[in-house]
């Protein structure tokens, strides 16, 4: 019998307006693990995690969920299948962080109907699993940055997600809080929930991602464990850098060190 | 502080009160002062004095008015802050007021009737509301930057064309400018049966999507994700907020301020939740325009001063003791 992929893109092309960001995208994934995309700034890293999603509508091709087409899925069906985590989440108005995460519970709520025992427990398990439940009644515009990302994670597993997509978690945060919160996505991804996280730093996406997915002018360069992806070949194609390649003697994982911008990088920016 | 919060039912209870007293106090106050006792007695219809004419004819339509304008403002306010994510938002922010007062401008100018003014509000500024809504569609989705930006360009644009009518028609300048200015002095019950209902009806629809509207305070993008469509949720809201304040508006004219300082002061109560916010804001809205309006009849009595000079007066300046408090807050101590 064939296995029926958690995730998979077919032909996926996505643009906006006359330009056209990814191109040609097919991969699937079978298992839930913790992926990392990378790859430079520009190479659509975003625009994939949208199209996963759902919220941007492919050109051509299309993303399947357990065989189902996200875009014939309702935007709560949708909601009730993958979690969102954006780069940068407003937070101007002083909401109760135990509300924030409440609002995971949206898709599940019809209009006036009150939230039950079952959503209040679902909320309390995700706050408890990403270390937010003592934080619950303190208001998201006092939280700490590190704070701030744990609660939107939690509320994006109050939705009860299999998928859960992550933009740039820890760019903002300091080593403390990206080693924690990195830790919390592989916990996640062995709980069972697929986790998809656009990360920038290739040495913590290599040290924590079951696998890499190296994105390069908005096709896949690469894609496999960290061992296989993170090549010098790779890496120098995919950022214009030359680096060298050592070993973390940690996580017996690659750890890149870069050396100089690629010399033909450095032309055309003379010509320029 | 936190008592309140923790029992937000107290409070509105409080307020339910505090809006009965004030009425009261409205009712019973003018140039013809009715004691509480005779009030009493003329409201539940066991006096026919000559105060009977007064109280029903003149002032209760007058406060039970205010009351709705209020509320509607308030509640306007509370939506279009939270779907802007702007706390300088106001019902008029997207051009209805420079619409209705186009509007009336054109009916006060042509020379039709009080009711036309009303009426010619109304349309103008559900007209322009419509056509910022339309600039600032792009596609399937409407950008609220843009639509800010377009409610700003067709105001100016419009205030322009008003500026000119006015310097055209120097014998109706008066009654232009007091139009703009929001007065309650020409209010009847026909006015309260046309608008109240239109108001009430608006206020509903806005309140059953104060849920969606938590979720899009935290970002337009992400309440996509977290299952609102929130451009189905936007149309709705929009169409509703227009209704109150053009409602509002064609009855009484320009009140500023009632709709941008009502849902700050509101939210610093109970916070931001607006299955909690729209009640009390629609309540504190009601009180706070029921007492600017008894103010407007007073300070000049026996002459009145529109309602919107006494909103401004004391709305700009609490308003500023806001910014300071805030930015304080921000600097620390």
């Amino acid at each position: 019998m064939k296995t029926m992929p958690l995730l998979e893109l077919r032909n996926l092309c996505t643009g906006y307006g006359d330009k056209i960001v990814l191109k040609d995208i097919s991969f699937s994934v079978e298992e839930p693990v913790f992926a990392g995309i990378i790859g430079a700034n520009g190479s659509g890293k975003t625009t994939l995690l949208k199209s996963i999603s759902g919220y941007l509508k492919p050109r051509r091709g299309l993303v399947a969920v357990e065989n189902k087409d996200v875009r014939q899925m309702s935007v709560r069906e949708r909601a009730k299948t993958m979690g969102y985590v954006p780069q940068d989440i407003p937070y101007d108005f002083a909401f109760k962080c135990r509300d924030l995460v409440m609002m995971g519970r949206m898709p599940y709520l019809k209009r006036f109907q009150k939230e039950s025992a079952l959503d209040r427990e679902t909320v309390r398990e995700a706050m408890e699993m990403t270390h937010t439940w003592h934080l619950r009644d303190r208001v998201a515009t006092e939280l700490s940055g590190g704070e701030r990302q744990r609660v939107y994670i939690a509320r994006a597993l109050a939705q009860n997600p299999k998928i859960l997509l992550l933009d740039e978690p820890v760019s903002h945060l300091d080593l403390r809080f990206q080693v924690e919160i990195l830790s919390l996505l592989k916990d996640l991804s062995a709980r069972g929930i697929l986790v998809l996280a656009v990360l920038h730093d290739i040495n913590l996406a290599s040290q924590f991602c079951d696998e890499i997915l190296i994105l390069h002018e908005g096709s896949v360069l690469s894609r496999g464990q960290p061992t296989q992806v993170i090549t010098y070949q790779n890496i120098e194609s995919a950022f214009s850098v030359n680096v060298e390649i050592l070993d973390n003697p940690l996580a017996n994982t690659p750890y890149i060190v870069p050396s100089a911008v690629k010399n033909n990088a450095k032309k055309e920016l003379k010509v320029v | 502080m936190k008592a309140w919060t923790e029992s937000p039912k107290t409070l509105l209870a409080l307020f339910a009160i505090l809006l009965l007293g004030a009425a009261a106090f409205s009712l019973s106050l003018g140039s013809v002062k009715i004691p509480a006792g005779d009030l009493f007695r003329l409201l539940a219809g066991y006096d026919d004095g000559p105060n009977r004419v007064i109280l029903f004819s003149l002032r209760l339509p007058r406060v039970i008015q205010a009351a709705f304008v209020g509320a509607g403002l308030s509640v306007v306010g509370t939506f279009l802050q939270g779907l802007l994510r702007n706390p300088m938002a106001d019902p008029y922010v997207l051009g209805v007021s420079s619409g209705a007062a186009f509007g009336a401008t054109l009916a006060i100018i042509g020379g039709l009737g009080a009711a036309s003014v009303g009426l010619g509000s109304f349309l103008a500024a559900l007209g322009t509301i419509y056509a910022v809504y339309l600039i600032a569609r792009s596609g399937s989705r409407v950008s609220m930057a843009s639509m800010l930006l377009a409610g700003i360009a067709i105001s100016a644009f419009m205030s322009s064309v008003i500026s000119l009518m006015m310097l055209l028609h120097h014998d109706e300048l008066s009654r232009i400018v007091f139009w703009t200015m929001g007065s309650f002095s020409l209010v009847t019950w026909r006015d309260v049966l046309l608008s109240a209902p239109l108001i009430s009806a608006g206020c509903l629809v806005l309140s059953a999507y104060s849920r969606e509207l938590n979720v899009i305070m935290t970002g337009e993008e992400i309440a996509e994700h977290l299952g609102v469509n929130a451009e189905a949720v936007k149309r709705v809201v929009l169409t509703a907020s227009s209704l109150v304040t053009a409602s509002a508006v064609a009855v009484t004219g320009i009140i500023g301020f009632v709709g941008l300082i009502v849902p700050h002061i509101c939210r610093l109560l109970v916070g931001p939740d607006n299955r909690i916010l729209v009640p009390f804001s629609s309540l504190a809205g009601a009180i706070f325009l029921i007492l600017a309006d008894t103010l407007a009849r007073l300070v000049l009595a026996p002459a009145e001063i529109p309602t919107g000079i006494i909103t401004a007066a004391v709305g700009g300046p609490f308003f500023i003791y806001l910014l300071i408090r805030s930015k304080l807050k921000q600097e620390g101590p």
